[in-house]
């Protein structure tokens, strides 16, 4: 109790908090506050008692009224297919990391969505990237063979397309390696050699001032 | 288990299996929340369709501040009273319509039914639409002082006054029951 109150009303402040005390959901400081109010009030006691007969009544009457019929989810995939929501481009690629490389977390992440997009998609979307053998577009099961190069942090632009990612990766020679992670960051291999760190930051630097990038971040897997 | 806040991340990518996994989690309490409001199955059927409906298409509206619970019986909430002015638009005011009690089972009906649970419930069902989402947000679904603001669109000290006024109306429903709870 606050040391201007009067205690009345705290008794009525105390009154008031009881259904969330008796429901479980109040902070642990109020619930102290009730507690210790309870322990002297045999009126709060009383109180509290009939609450939770109230709590105990609406519960059974909730518990009594069943559940929604099949109908209600087949309204909701009918909206679903009459609308149906575009894959983001991280979506996208997420797609194609665990299409080339389909370890289990990787599909995991990529979820449904992203299967779906394989499906429909895929062959046409892989064609979009360079080809190993050239500047090349590299999936983790690859990376852990000895590479060249520096490995950055990329997020893409949420409007860029597939077209110009793959445009982007052949005109810096670089790959995904792995992604998306955290942010919606991919992170890329550029280069094809050992680079000096002068050489790593002017790459940095002409990935930074691509219209379609929005992050770069030095990766730790450099 | 998937976080519902990753399922709507999912969601959001236009995932739909994701959005089946949030159904199947909280269907039953929507579908029992608009319910208790509006009072008929159908209406209550239309009402989780159209939530999820508009979680299909509007999920970058969740911020994550809430609980996605608290979130989706606030769209329900929204739609049942819009459901609920719009038959009681002819002869009621907003604000009588969502006070107005369900004299169904009056006084002399409820005072037939046979244990003390039995007298409750169906004084609890007597309550205001504006008395009985209080006390099934509280009690049922368990949601905090904070949640429930969220939810009814009301200050924390206008929530915590109308549940305790619903306790009180609930003693007088059932005293003229037959049940004296010595209270308030």
């Amino acid at each position: 109790m606050s040391e201007n109150a009067k205690p009345e009303d705290e008794m009525q402040a105390i009154e008031e908090l009881l259904p969330w005390y008796a429901a479980g959901t109040l902070d642990a400081a109020s619930a102290r506050r009730v507690e210790q109010a309870l322990a002297h009030e045999p009126k709060l006691q009383a109180s509290l008692r009939l609450v939770q007969e109230d709590r105990d009544e609406t519960m059974s009457l909730n518990q009594g009224l069943g559940a929604p019929s099949g109908q209600a989810w087949a309204r909701v995939m009918a909206a679903m297919e009459a609308q149906p929501r575009k894959p983001t481009l991280t979506m996208r690629l997420a797609a194609i990391v665990a299409w080339a490389s389909p370890t289990p977390t990787r599909l995991a992440w990529a979820g449904a969505a992203a299967a779906v997009v394989i499906v429909l998609q895929g062959a046409a979307i892989v064609s979009l990237l360079p080809r190993v053998t050239g500047p090349a577009y590299e999936t983790a099961s690859q990376s852990s063979a000895p590479s060249e190069g520096a490995t950055v942090l990329v997020a893409f632009a949420p409007d860029a397309s597939l077209q110009q990612v793959a445009a982007l990766l052949q005109k810096h020679k670089a790959s995904i390696v792995d992604g998306p992670r955290s942010g919606g960051l991919f992170r890329l291999r550029v280069g094809d050699k050992a680079m000096t760190k002068e050489q790593f930051d002017a790459i940095v630097a002409d990935l930074r001032a691509e219209a379609i990038v929005r992050t770069v971040l030095p990766s730790s897997g450099r | 288990m998937e976080s519902d806040d990753k399922l709507i991340s999912r969601i959001r990518a236009g995932d739909n299996i994701a959005l089946q996994a949030l159904y199947a989690r909280h269907q039953v309490k929507v579908f029992r929340f608009a319910l208790r409001l509006v009072r008929n199955e159908q209406a209550a059927e239309d009402i989780v369709s159209e939530v999820f409906i508009d979680v299909w298409r509007n999920t970058s509206h969740f911020e994550g501040r809430s609980e996605a619970s608290t979130w989706l019986l606030a769209i329900a909430r929204n739609k049942a009273y819009s459901l609920l002015r719009k038959k009681k638009e002819d002869y009621l005011d907003e604000d009588e319509a969502l006070e107005i009690e369900d004299t169904t089972d009056n006084p002399e009906v409820v005072m037939q039914k046979k244990t003390k649970g039995d007298l409750l419930r169906a004084c609890i069902s007597q309550l205001s639409a504006e008395h009985r989402e209080v006390i099934d947000l509280v009690y049922y679904h368990e949601k905090s002082v904070e949640e429930v603001a969220l939810i009814v669109g009301a200050p924390e000290g206008t929530v915590k006054t109308r549940m305790f006024h619903a306790r009180k109306r609930l003693s007088e429903l059932a005293q003229k029951a037959g049940i004296d709870r010595g209270w308030p």
